[in-house]
């Protein structure tokens, strides 16, 4: 772990649960994962002190509003990819336009998702 | 301290203990198995319960917090006092909280800490009993069956190898078969139950002898009780070391040249009211007034009026009761499991020294221990005191008829080494009783209906044979 990257990785998501597993598990690659659920708490995220180096998105919840989330991420030229369910294909897939750099679908595995927020957070 | 490993180990259920020739050997790996609500977790907390007190256990649970589970344990009668207990139960957090999740597979999330939990547990208390309740739970947190097994394996043996024994539960089911978990384990016990019973049956035990077949047991607010069905001597006792039981009455014995052989099954078979058990309560008075111990086991009648009537008839039954020579038990009806029955039976005879066993009737037996085991319980209970040299009266009732009669509708007859057939005959337009003996393997006996009366001093025969009815046997 110690030439582990340290950064912030904002996670976007509504289900409190997925904020905690997530943040235990970038915390475990030396990273810090500060938790949104709407789009007034990313902007504070994005205008608080402190680069965001990299974001995961789970679409879960968010509906069309996810494109105005992924639309901010872009223009703050924060890397992210995109979580999503079988369900949520479509929004999950149409966060490409805004630059996501993956759509995965849940559930990921743990080790390919931690590889995977290391190679955003070094872009 | 560990246990020695082969040293055997209580499970804390007596009667367990016994199919298990003992008791669990220590420091190996159990499977209990069983649908939900079997019994399975009361087993294992009697096994950690019995942990001697210079030892320490710990229940490793998933689905109770600490607080229900030794609530629920003194329900049954379960002292958890000085058990540890691990509870990786999910804190209702999980669910006020919202801190279900989805991103992640179950597997890699939950497993590593659980992991970490438990070694941490077994480090720190270094139990020489674990029970875990249940393994299942560890399946949902395996990414495949391979990892499962292996995980499995791993685990016991990191458990085992720092001196525990160690029982596990497992919920089977069609959708989620255990038969890994029967291959790993050292021993597989299945508890099972149908609307009439519940029953353990042993189906492993690498290394150790063990009862087989299915044993019934209760699980009640004293825990679960087992008992083992009732096993064959291992020697039979020289019938002739005993001398036959006597009825007493006057001119019967030498009717059965002499009387009941010791260690026989006699069957006393007539209709309704023609002195079946008066005649068995004879051979159990005569038995008693001798020296040596009897039992009737009353399934239809109350011990109240049994000894009410008996003192009508002029049976000296209240000295040979209050001695203890003349045990009396009223059996109520579903009171007992079949083989809890034949347990109280062998615990008469080999604890009180009983020596004739009288069974009143054969059709309260069956209605009493309602189970589709009964005529097994009763084969089983029968054969099994005649080869310990103990007698047995069973009193059966048939239909009510004149002309001619049936030895048994129950086709038992066969289970008797002496059949004496008690019935109502109609010479000139009278009803009168008549007795008989149809069969007696060890000895000769008189032909012929003898007639006799019932009244004050029970049975009295009347004078010779006088003539032979034609006899159907079921």
């Amino acid at each position: 772990m110690t030439d582990a990257p340290r950064g912030r990785v904002i996670l976007v998501m509504k289900r409190p649960g997925n904020a905690r597993v997530l943040d235990e598990a970038v915390a475990e690659v030396g990273m810090t994962g500060v938790g949104v659920s709407s789009e007034r708490a990313l902007r504070r995220a994005l205008e608080s002190e402190g680069r965001a180096h990299a974001a995961l998105v789970d679409v879960s919840g968010f509906g069309s509003s996810v494109r105005e989330l992924c639309r901010l991420l872009q223009a703050h030229e924060v890397p992210f990819a995109v979580l999503s369910t079988p369900e949520d294909a479509a929004a999950g897939s149409c966060t490409l336009e805004y630059g996501a750099a993956s759509v995965l679908q849940k559930p990921v595995a743990r080790s390919a998702l931690l590889a995977l927020v290391r190679s955003l957070d070094t872009r | 301290m560990a246990d020695d490993a082969t040293q055997r180990i209580s499970t804390g259920i007596p009667g367990l203990d016994e199919l298990l020739h003992g008791g669990l050997v220590a420091r190996r790996r159990y499977l209990v198995r069983g649908g939900p609500g079997r019994g399975k977790t009361t087993l294992g907390l009697s096994f950690l319960s019995a942990t001697p007190a210079d030892k320490t256990a710990l229940f490793i649970g998933f689905q109770e917090p600490e607080d229900e589970l030794r609530a629920n344990a003194a329900t049954v009668g379960i002292d958890l006092g000085d058990v540890h207990v691990l509870s990786l139960a999910p804190s209702e957090e999980f669910f006020t909280q919202r801190e279900a999740y989805d991103v992640f597979a179950a597997s890699d999330v939950e497993q590593e800490p659980l992991i970490d939990s438990i070694v941490d547990a077994v480090e720190r208390i270094r139990p020489t009993r674990v029970f875990v309740d249940s393994l299942t739970q560890l399946r949902f947190l395996s990414s495949d069956v391979f990892q499962y097994r292996k995980q499995v394996l791993s685990f016991l043996r990191f458990v085992t190898e720092r001196g525990a024994t160690v029982v596990f539960s497992s919920e089977s089911s069609t959708d989620v078969p255990d038969d890994d978990l029967q291959f790993i384990s050292d021993a597989v016990i299945n508890l099972q139950a149908d609307n009439a019973q519940s029953t353990v049956t042993v189906t492993k035990f690498r290394g150790s002898g063990f009862m087989r077949g299915a044993h019934q047991f209760r699980a009640d607010h004293r825990g679960l009780t087992v008992f083992p069905r009732m096993r064959p001597p291992t020697r039979n006792v020289d019938r002739a070391e005993r001398a036959p039981l006597t009825s007493g009455i006057d001119g019967l014995d030498p009717i059965l040249h002499g009387g009941l052989e010791a260690g026989t099954v006699t069957l006393i078979t007539g209709p309704t009211g023609v002195g079946k058990s008066t005649l068995a309560s004879h051979f159990a008075i005569d038995a008693a007034a001798n020296g040596r111990r009897a039992a009737i086991y009353l399934f239809e009648e109350e011990v109240d009026l049994f000894v009410r009537r008996s003192r009508a008839l002029g049976l000296d039954i209240d000295r040979l009761h209050a001695d203890g020579a003349l045990a009396l038990e009223q059996v109520e009806p579903l009171r007992y499991l079949a083989d809890e029955f034949t347990s109280l039976v062998r615990h008469d005879v080999e604890e009180n020294g009983v020596e004739l066993v009288v069974i009143d009737s054969i059709t309260g037996f069956e209605l009493a221990l309602a189970s589709e085991t009964v005529r097994m319980a009763l084969h089983a209970l029968a054969k099994n005191l005649a080869r310990l040299g103990i007698s047995v009266i069973l009193v059966n009732e048939t239909a009510v008829s004149t002309e001619e009669f049936l030895v048994s509708e129950r086709d038992i007859s066969y289970l008797s080494d002496n059949v004496i057939y008690l019935h109502y005959v109609h010479p000139n337009g009278s009803l009168r009783r008549g007795l008989g003996v149809l069969k007696k393997r060890l000895s000769g006996f008189e032909s012929g209906l003898h007639p006799f009366e019932l009244g004050a001093g029970g049975i009295r025969l009347q004078g010779g044979p006088q003539r032979t009815e034609p006899v159907t046997d079921a």
